[in-house]
């Protein structure tokens, strides 16, 4: 029972993004288009995945003094893994993520999992924090994607929905608009919490 | 006299709503020669977009402030929204889609101004909020200019789309200065005719809804600057005269940045305020990719009010106890 | 605690470089692994970039490149990358240039530019161009790159709205480079993507850099080109 809580805490109660606002970086700078929003989320989440088992299973044996320098090239070695790979494999993608993929190592989502979870945790506890915690920072910048792809681009995940009828409002695909999205998202969330907790 | 002449500049701080009615009731005086101007230049089409943006901002503000659980009745009849809905329109082209009309209302009271808390909360000024959005968004749209007394669909270049992209020479070769002071140009509705924009600016003057400071240094700051420009280069810049004419300065200078909630307090800020209202205008201008810059100006400033405020109110300890000597 | 602290940095230190050098050796798998598939995508993107602009039956040599001012640095806001085309005879019938422009709305711009119909410069023809690398605005500047990936024939007519129509099949010669506004732009003229002329400016820009370096160096380039392939 406690596993599954693990699990889902990510989803929504601590989402990384929405709740626990961590991440800003990556949410703001690739939620241009739902497509790059899924494939910097799995990234992350692969990254987040392999760290959190990784840090959980040395936790024992990594020094309380220099636990830092032993996470971020932890980190750091998943991240150049996930680059090389998508690069050689899924150049498409590799190529509009660019950029963002070398700065996974500095989204604190997944430093801040290894230093306030996995290096205190059992390993299975670790990977399914990591699971949902990744799964929970893709949703967050699915739906952030979805906002801006739509209002921004009359598209989502390339898909018209609009059939070129309606003027998409440009400015949502720029980077005020990312505040902006974000901003009523996150005034979005705290208003259902609200209602939830005052019924609950 | 100074002190009493700060009061009314920050009437919308007071709960008293007697009196932003008063100043709103000015204002909307004030801006009727550039609505008439307008009018006449860019026909019904210019009146109905101002209706339009109006009502549109009345609609708004009513949702907001229910949603937001304060008095609807009272803040809708203070006139704060009719002045946001139509300088909102003074700063749009006169043939924009009407959709776009009603999507930068909306902008302008909700992410202009409720978000932030409502009327006199605001850091930036609603209506420049609403242009900057809708010029980002929809540049095609907001950049066809109907030509004065054109018929329908007929665009051509604001004086400084002309000045920036057939250069100087051409730019005061087709455009006489006269077309300019009376806003017989291409541009959004209410910001072409110069004279009528000083009509109304000298109206605010006198009824003291507003005060010299910010205005003038503006301008001051535009002719200072394009005059060292043009002293240096005269084949590449065009003259100061041309430069205060022509665009947003007029509108801005008097209308938009003098906003008593988004320009600094003390005369000393309000100094420093207009200067770079004008600073910036003129680099955007003469160096950016935008033809126009006033807004940006005016919404860069409104951005660094609050540290103006701070260090440059000496007096504010001193100037506070004034208000409040006064209110009572 | 004072006398402790010197041992147990020690061991800190000794466990992070274990650490380190493990990551290491794992990177320097993967590397291995992928270090030929990324090589080989770079090279299929290049190729299929220069591909599209000459003419169809004409193949990309990317092996017989020349650099332009020669010796430079490939990476350079100057150099110019030159690739010959051959047909099924060997025979030149193309010529690939990519050159760049930073003069974009957001700075640096790649194009590749291809051109056909070598004999003289009177014939020389500008087949078409394809922009590999750019940042302008989305939705606006970005325009410049409208339906590029998609072939000529479903471009329609209106320049405004596809900016590859104004390098499609023109005569090098008789391209004046002007970048005007759609109304304003005359038939040899280019006519700017709609609300984006600085974009389509630096483009265009680009593209006429490595027209008259073609167009300049037409015969110098055949002989280099001619060479090369006898020599495969």
């Amino acid at each position: 029972m406690s596993n599954i809580s693990e699990l889902t805490k990510g989803l929504w109660k601590e989402n990384p993004v929405l709740r626990l606002l961590l991440g800003m970086c990556p949410a703001l700078a690739v939620t241009t288009a739902v497509e790059y929003a899924v494939g910097m989320g799995l990234s992350a989440t692969f990254v987040l995945l392999s760290s959190n088992v990784v840090v959980a299973s040395l936790r024992n044996i990594i020094p309380a003094k220099t636990r830092l320098p032993c996470f971020i090239v932890i980190i750091a070695t998943f991240v150049t893994i996930v680059d090389l790979v998508l690069n050689g494999f899924a150049h498409d993608i590799h190529k509009s993520l660019g950029i963002f993929i070398p700065l996974i190592v500095v989204n604190c989502v997944i430093l801040g999992r290894a230093e306030a979870f996995a290096s205190k945790r059992p390993v299975f506890d670790s990977f399914l924090d990591g699971l949902g915690m990744g799964l929970g920072f893709t949703l967050a910048l699915v739906a952030l994607a979805s906002v801006r792809e739509i209002l921004g681009n009359g598209t989502w995940l390339g898909m018209s929905l609009t059939g070129g009828e309606f003027t998409p409002v440009l400015l949502f695909v720029l980077p005020p608009g990312a505040f902006i999205s974000l901003g009523f998202l996150l005034a979005g969330m705290n208003v259902i919490e609200k209602r939830r907790q005052a019924n609950g | 006299m100074s002190e009493n002449r700060m009061i009314l500049q920050s009437s919308p701080h007071a709960r008293d709503r007697e009196s932003v009615r008063k100043v709103m009731y000015t204002v909307t005086l004030a801006l009727l020669p550039a609505v008439i101007a307008g009018t006449v230049f860019f026909g019904l089409r210019a009146l109905l977009v101002m209706a339009l943006s109006v009502v549109a901002c009345l609609i708004f503000e009513g949702i907001a402030m229910k949603v937001s659980g304060k008095p609807v009745k009272e803040t809708l009849l203070d006139g704060s929204a009719v002045i946001t809905g139509l300088l909102v329109a003074m700063n749009l082209p006169s043939g924009l889609p009407l959709w776009m009309v009603v999507v930068g209302a909306l902008v302008a009271i909700v992410l202009g101004k409720h978000v932030y808390g409502g009327l006199g909360n605001n850091p930036f000024n609603p209506a420049l909020v609403a242009r900057v959005f809708l010029l980002i968004s929809f540049p095609t749209a907001m950049t066809a200019w109907p030509v004065p007394y054109g018929t329908d669909g007929v665009t051509a270049a604001t004086p400084l789309g002309v000045l920036q992209m057939e250069g100087a020479a051409v730019a005061l070769q087709s455009i006489p200065y006269y077309n300019l002071l009376i806003g017989n140009v291409g541009g959004c509705l209410g910001e072409t005719s110069a004279i009528a924009l000083l009509l109304g600016g000298i109206i605010l003057l006198v009824r003291k809804v507003i005060s010299w400071e910010i205005p003038v240094t503006f301008i001051a700051t535009v002719l200072v600057f394009t005059t060292i420009t043009w002293l240096v280069a005269p084949d590449k810049h065009i003259n100061p005269l041309w430069h205060v004419l022509s665009g947003g300065v007029m509108l801005g200078a008097w209308f938009m940045a003098t906003d008593m909630v988004t320009s600094p307090v003390s005369r000393k800020g309000m100094l420093l305020f207009g200067v770079g209202c004008g600073f910036f205008t003129c680099i955007i201008r003469l160096w950016a990719g935008y033809p126009e810059g006033v807004s940006f100006a005016i919404l860069i400033m409104n951005g660094l009010v609050p540290l103006i405020d701070r260090y440059l109110a000496p007096t504010r300890f001193g100037a506070r106890q004034a208000t409040q000597g006064a209110k009572a | 605690m004072s006398d402790k602290a010197p041992e147990s940095s020690v061991k800190a230190v000794v466990v992070v470089v274990i650490i380190a050098a493990i990551c290491a050796a794992g990177l320097a798998f993967v590397k291995q692994i992928t270090e030929e598939p990324i090589a080989e995508a770079r090279r299929q993107e290049t190729l299929a970039a220069l591909q599209r602009v000459v003419p169809a039956g004409c193949e990309i040599k990317l092996e017989g490149k020349l650099v332009r001012p020669e010796g430079a640095d490939e990476g350079a806001a100057e150099t110019k990358l030159i690739f010959p085309g051959y047909d099924a005879d060997g025979q030149l019938c193309g010529i690939a240039v990519r050159s760049r422009n930073d003069k974009g709305y957001s700075g640096k711009i790649l194009v590749v530019s291809g051109y056909s119909d070598l004999e003289s410069r009177e014939t020389l023809k500008l087949n078409r161009i394809y922009v590999t690398e750019h940042a302008e605005t989305p939705g606006l500047g970005s325009l410049i790159t409208n339906l590029q990936d998609e072939e000529p024939a479903t471009w329609g007519t209106d320049r405004s709205k596809v900016y590859g129509l104004n390098f499609l099949d023109r005569l090098v010669a008789t391209l004046s480079w002007k970048v005007a506004k759609s109304a304003a732009a005359g038939e040899n003229d280019v006519a700017a993507v709609t609300a984006a002329t600085i974009s389509s400016r630096a483009v265009a820009g680009a593209v006429q850099v490595a027209a008259s370096l073609v167009s300049e160096d037409l015969d110098g380039l055949k002989a280099a080109f001619a060479s090369t392939a006898r020599s495969e």
